[in-house]
């Protein structure tokens, strides 16, 4: 390959990178986190000291309360069953017209008081994964460009890599110099992990902005016609309009056991409603349903008034373009394979922002270098990058913490504050110095995950491990775990500091 | 290399939706089965098209090159629509 041509694509995974990396970085270790906010939200049902779990007896009471005083969510809200998504039994309604998702929850006294919804820690750290903590809509579009931007950053890559593939893979040279211990580093973790990466920039493009690409498509491709040709594939059945005719809903109960007539396997998650008070209402009951394939899921289409069925999608009936649509989703949830996958994406997502973060000290390392001009783009993209990745990882270690001890509403204002203090830390502090302080903030947060849950649920993690179970001690091992590697880390960046050269991790006099 | 930053920025995605956009046209069977697997193509063809274009050496030729492939794609596009699909 001509050396020039090397040069464009080193300048292509430089730019692509730097744009990208710190968005990156929240996405990966927030996303890492996420792949288990099934399991997370039981941990946060065991480490709080809860009422008794709320009964289905108590839905159909809490439906007909919100429809009483918001009548216009009657057009479609959500019933979501304790189990999977937590111990909640709550109605989740969208509010077109204020534009926020309120929840009301069973066991809320008074009953069935609005709470905006997602302000949990859990799903704190779920939307951080795609919005890096900026609003929704917004987050979501930038991601979608990100994705495409980490694309290019991959396949440059390869092409800057690929010449020296098989001399250098497993090459560890911890004696040249940090620059070249953290590029091998770099290298080894990318190409053995490319697959992954490969599949999270594709499917996370389609997941942040694939419903907005298909607007070109319909306008230029398809003459309009193109939602005709995908409505089956998004919709179990076709959209009814409503008769207009009032009808008296079926309780939640009597749905589920309907359901459970047409498809035993299936176990019921959650329920959505539409146009529920109408003769042609309909409720969708979505569930896990175990299945060979890559896809679990499955739904029941009932009649909300009659509960005649009115359709039914499970794996085996995916046409191919739902089957691959659905695909490239789950491939990106990772719950394919149960535990074996949901550890490995997690392991694999902690590498990924590593991956981020080491790309970045590495550019910084190199700059300052080669030129002494300059200086002060290169603080402030180191700054930056100490300040937002380790910020976020500070702040989602206290968000763990206020998971145990303070109610939701505290959540978001932990998470930010702790943010945006990493970040002016690291913005007034020199650069080597800050490093290694905020890891050790990261550490201590971290450790103190499982000592704010012994305070708040009254037991020690590893007690419930004497009974068998393995959830308290999985979870809170593993914050242990990445207390002890982020020490490790701080301890790393303080013998740098202290190696006094040109570079800018190195601390000045 | 702001060239071709402003190349791929530019004639990226026109290009992408252009070869997508025939290929799910022309590819025989039911439409229903067919469009969706051509469209979840959409990210990585975008992707790969833009990282060609930085194997260019000459960035005259390349825009030459890009605005050429542009027109022809969608009049190309447009004689599919217009003769094939509809007739």
């Amino acid at each position: 390959m001509k050396v020039s041509t090397q040069k464009s694509f080193r300048n292509l995974h430089t730019w692509t990178g730097l744009l990208t990396g710190l968005l990156l970085f929240i996405a990966f270790y927030a996303g890492a986190i996420s792949v288990f906010v099934h399991e997370l939200q039981q941990w946060h049902g065991a480490v709080q000291q809860r009422s008794a779990p709320p009964s289905l007896a108590q839905a159909q009471p809490l439906i007909d309360q919100v429809l009483q005083q918001h009548p216009q969510a009657a057009h479609g809200f959500n019933l979501l069953l304790p189990g999977a998504h937590g111990p909640d039994l709550a109605v989740l309604w969208y509010d077109a017209e204020s534009g926020k998702q309120y929840k009301f929850a069973a066991d809320e006294k008074p009953a069935a008081t609005p709470q905006l919804a997602r302000q949990d820690f859990i799903n704190l750290i779920y939307d951080l994964h795609f919005t890096a903590g900026l609003p929704r809509q917004t987050g979501l579009y930038l991601f979608g460009i990100a994705c495409i931007l980490y694309g290019l950053a991959l396949l440059s890559g390869i092409v800057i890599y690929a010449p020296v593939f098989l001399k250098d893979l497993f090459a560890f040279r911890s004696d040249q110099g940090t620059k070249r211990k953290w590029l091998d580093m770099h290298n080894v973790v990318g190409v053995l992990s490319l697959p992954f990466h490969v599949i999270f920039a594709w499917s996370g493009a389609v997941l942040t902005i694939g419903f907005l690409m298909l607007a070109p498509f319909q306008f230029l491709v398809f003459d309009g016609k193109l939602l005709e040709i995908l409505e089956p594939d998004f919709d179990v059945v076709a959209h009814v309009e409503p008769s207009g005719v009032q009808a008296k809903m079926l309780p939640p109960e009597q749905l589920l056991a309907l359901a459970a007539e047409h498809m035993p396997a299936m176990q019921p998650e959650m329920l959505y409603y539409h146009d529920a008070d109408d003769t042609n209402g309909t409720v969708t009951i979505y569930g896990h349903l175990p299945s060979a394939t890559l896809t679990q899921n499955a739904a029941v289409v009932l009649n909300s008034a009659s509960g005649e069925l009115a359709g039914m999608l499970s794996p085996d009936q995916f046409r191919p373009g739902t089957t691959f649509l659905r695909g490239l989703q789950n491939l990106h949830y990772g719950d394919f394979a149960g535990y074996a996958s949901k550890w490995l994406y997690f392991v694999l997502g902690l590498a990924g922002a590593l991956l981020f973060y080491s790309g970045n000290l590495l550019w910084l390392e190199v700059r300052r270098r080669n030129s002494s001009a300059q200086p002060a783009k290169l603080r402030v993209m180191a700054s930056l990058t100490l300040g937002v990745c380790l910020g976020s990882v500070a702040g989602v270690s206290a968000l763990f913490i206020a998971g145990s001890l303070l109610t939701e509403a505290w959540h978001s204002t932990v998470y930010f504050s702790v943010f945006f203090a990493a970040l002016v830390w690291a913005f007034i502090r020199q650069p080597a110095k800050a490093g290694a302080e905020l890891l050790y903030i990261c550490a201590l947060l971290t450790m103190l995950v499982p000592v704010a849950a012994w305070y708040g649920s009254g037991a020690f993690f590893l007690t419930p491990l004497l009974q068998g179970a393995l959830l308290r001690p999985a979870v809170e091992g593993t914050a242990v775990l990445l207390a002890v590697l982020f020490c490790l880390l701080a301890r790393a960046s303080q013998r740098r500091a202290n190696r006094l050269d040109n570079s800018i991790w190195a601390k000045t006099a | 290399m702001a060239a071709k930053h402003w190349a791929a920025v530019l004639f990226g995605l026109p290009l992408t939706i252009a070869l997508i956009g025939i290929l799910a046209l022309l590819f025989p069977g039911e439409a229903q089965r067919s469009v969706l697997p051509w469209l979840l193509f959409t990210f990585p063809v975008w992707v790969l098209i833009m990282a060609l274009m930085y194997l260019s050496r000459s960035n005259k030729k390349l825009w030459l090159l890009l605005t050429v492939l542009t027109v022809f794609s969608y009049s190309l596009l447009w004689l599919i629509k217009t003769y094939v699909v509809a007739g």
